[in-house]
């Protein structure tokens, strides 16, 4: 038996779009048997799994699944700020990340890891030097810094972030300092290219992790500090989420590139910074004809954190997402997150005893751009003809 | 329902939900200057709603950050004098 086994069920009550996206999403997470998940009709789950799988202990694991995902969800109406349309008439492309690599732009280098080369990577470099120079540097008169790609555990730990989202964290781990257990996964591997593990009591609880925001960074970076004005930081890095079988070319990498700019101050030089981003990234979008809403939006928490958090994310305006357009599939049109702009209130201030100018624990905020979802968007809406493209843009992509 | 209990009551869900010992301000900002943790907001709609039989808009439950104002929103609802 080679096909897929399907199962299905009613939900208790009729969800809306955005809570049945966000169950297929984190449907991945459920059990490692669980193939697709799919709400169809805001009003039943349908569900793949591989062959042989049990499908009873499957249901059971899916129910308590579903039900702490919806039973005390509360939809908070979604707040759109801004659409735009593309000057571009051409249609949008259809088996973009496919031609992308058929030229040689993009390489697959593992499952959610690639490598960008020629054209893609002008792209991804023209929008973070766009975003990091005329609207960081330039506008917000930020300054850079570097962080590592580790981030200690134990500043995660201090984030909530184990506790928002366990499913998607990339832990490093190394071999115990022990000759014995190293020399026994030595001679495991002598004679193999793919990686043994003979006992995972080798490994170390891991100290790190890889970073899943940059943004992190800068709060620790100002741990117990009194802040004489708000800070504006840019700064760019690779950021790690595992997206298990979500895994998709562009849209949803493993591995990708986040460029921020990030505000450390009082509440009103935050949020007004925030505001102002988003005005900025509108300009920057004309600059690179995009089409485009932006919308209220929740970040991925998982299980019973997901119906708490979102509701206090959404109702608070915390969060608003980028969405750009894409190909459409066969829902119909489609558009993925390119970009956020966050607001954390005093969550980070507090835990890293940030002190504002005003003397009360600092709020932070901070603009995100998903890099190499941006170079989708804009080969899929202006395609591989240069003509097609922004004059201003052409000349860096196409060189 | 007399306004007392609603305050009474109101308290005692504050402090269930949110973790917070008794004689807490009424007019302090019961997340920013308590320390409600933000996820609690959801617990605490669900049960003020619950425990008074009442709908509560979101917008309305955005706007009522102080124990004052979230007694004041109940009792409107109730259609009980402050």
């Amino acid at each position: 038996m080679t096909e897929p086994m399907w199962d299905e069920f009613a939900l208790a009550k009729k969800v809306e779009p955005d809570l049945a996206s966000d169950l297929e999403k984190n449907g991945a997470y459920v059990s490692p048997d669980i193939l697709k998940v799919q709400v169809e009709g805001g009003a039943k789950v349908r569900y793949s799994m591989k062959p042989g799988t049990d499908r009873k202990a499957t249901r059971e694991k899916m129910d308590r699944y579903v039900d702490s995902m919806v039973s005390r969800f509360r939809q908070v109406p979604k707040k759109v700020l801004h659409t735009r349309v593309r000057k571009d008439q051409g249609e949008l492309g259809r088996g973009v990340y496919a031609e992308l690599k058929r030229r040689g732009w993009v390489i697959e280098e593992g499952r959610g890891q690639v490598a960008l080369r020629g054209p893609a990577l002008n792209v991804l470099r023209a929008i973070d030097e766009d975003s990091r120079v005329t609207i960081g540097m330039g506008l917000f008169g930020a300054t850079e810094e570097v962080y590592p790609t580790l981030i200690p555990a134990k500043t995660l730990g201090r984030c909530g972030y184990f506790s928002s989202f366990p499913q998607s964290v990339s832990m490093v781990t190394h071999l115990v300092e022990d000759y014995d257990r190293i020399e026994h996964f030595r001679q495991a591997n002598a004679e193999t290219t793919d990686l043994t593990v003979p006992d995972f009591n080798a490994f170390t609880t891991p100290e790190a992790c890889l970073s899943p925001a940059v943004c992190y960074h800068c709060y620790r970076a100002r741990e117990g500090s009194t802040l004489d004005e708000c800070n504006v930081v840019t700064c760019v890095g690779k950021c790690f989420r595992y997206e298990s079988t979500n895994i998709t070319g562009l849209d949803r990498l493993w591995d990708f590139t986040m460029r921020e700019v990030v505000f450390v101050g009082t509440e009103e030089q935050v949020s007004s910074r925030r505001k102002r981003g988003i005005d900025l990234v509108m300009e920057q979008l004309e600059r690179f004809d995009l089409e485009v809403q932006i919308e209220t939006a929740n970040d991925p928490f998982f299980s019973a954190a997901y119906a708490t958090k979102t509701y206090y994310q959404v109702r608070s305006d915390l969060k608003y997402e980028v969405r750009l357009a894409v190909e459409p599939d066969e829902r119909g049109a489609r558009s993925i997150a390119c970009g956020s702009f966050n607001l954390h209130e005093d969550f980070f201030g507090k835990t890293f005893s940030i002190t504002a100018s005003d003397g009360k624990p600092a709020f932070t905020g901070c603009v995100a751009w998903g890099l190499e979802r941006w170079v989708l968007a804009c080969f899929t809406q202006h395609g591989f003809d240069p003509a097609r493209w922004p004059a201003d843009v052409r000349g860096r992509v196409f060189k | 329902m007399a306004s007392n209990d609603v305050e009474e009551k109101v308290r005692t869900i504050l402090q269930r939900v949110g973790k917070l010992e008794p004689g807490f301000s009424a007019q302090a900002d019961i997340f920013r200057e308590l320390g409600v943790k933000s996820a609690a907001a959801l617990d605490l709609l669900l049960s003020l709603e619950e425990d008074f039989g009442i709908t509560i808009s979101d917008d309305a439950f955005a706007e009522a950050r102080t124990t004052e104002k979230i007694i004041a929103l109940v009792n409107g609802l109730k259609g009980v004098a402050a």
